[in-house]
């Protein structure tokens, strides 16, 4: 499967092989791997302890699947893989995995790109970050949306 | 028709359950759902969180 929501870590050597192999005669593979970071709000001074992801088990992985179809509707891409992890996480560790192989690296650059930014704020993902002063559900960004707003503008 | 309405994240935390089960008439729409989740089972929920919720009907948004 090309998209998976999972609780364990992944391997981006494992990821991007398995790519490379489904992908035929590419020219370019790009992968994205996001991190959880230790400070996660700017405005807030606490660092996290953790990171707690939780996700609508079938409809996440329905529309990251979207996600991904869309972005082969966009670009001529030979594969994609987005990987998406849950549950609680600690700074520094892989949370999602994005790639796209196409015979140039235009398409592969921004299909990446693409992908990473309708996840951001189109797969219904909720994230509870840990700190020192507490618990709290963190809320979209107006940056995410941004981020939106320039594709449809394309 | 009898709705089951799945909650997650803040809303699941403040209703301290993961599920309702919610009789409504046949034609009732979302905006009817949403109005007795309001005055039944979301009662004690923040109004201001009810303008931020992602709703999903049959797992479409």
């Amino acid at each position: 499967m090309s998209v998976r929501v999972q609780a364990e870590d992944f391997s981006l050597q494992r990821e991007y092989d398995e790519v490379l192999a489904e992908a035929g005669d590419a020219g370019a593979v790009v992968t994205f791997t996001g991190l959880v970071r230790e400070f996660h709000q700017t405005e807030d001074s606490a660092s996290v302890a953790s990171l707690t992801l939780e996700h609508y088990p079938g409809m996440t992985e329905k529309a990251l699947a979207d996600i991904e179809q869309q972005a082969r509707q966009r670009w001529p891409l030979l594969a994609t893989r987005i990987v998406h992890r849950v549950g609680a996480m600690t700074a520094q560790e892989q949370i999602v995995l994005v790639a796209a192989a196409s015979a140039h690296r235009h398409a592969a650059f921004e299909a990446a790109q693409f992908m990473m930014d309708y996840l951001k704020s189109r797969a219904p993902f909720w994230k509870k970050q840990a700190t020192s002063e507490g618990e709290n559900w963190i809320e979209s960004r107006d940056s995410d949306e941004a981020a939106i707003a320039r594709w449809q503008k394309a | 028709m009898l709705i089951s309405v799945q909650y997650f994240a803040s809303v699941r935390e403040a209703r301290g359950s993961s599920s309702d089960s919610i009789e409504l008439p046949d034609s009732a729409d979302t905006e009817a759902l949403l109005s007795v989740l309001k005055a039944g089972p979301l009662a004690a929920l923040d109004p201001a969180l009810f303008e931020r919720l992602l709703i999903a009907v049959n797992q479409s948004v």
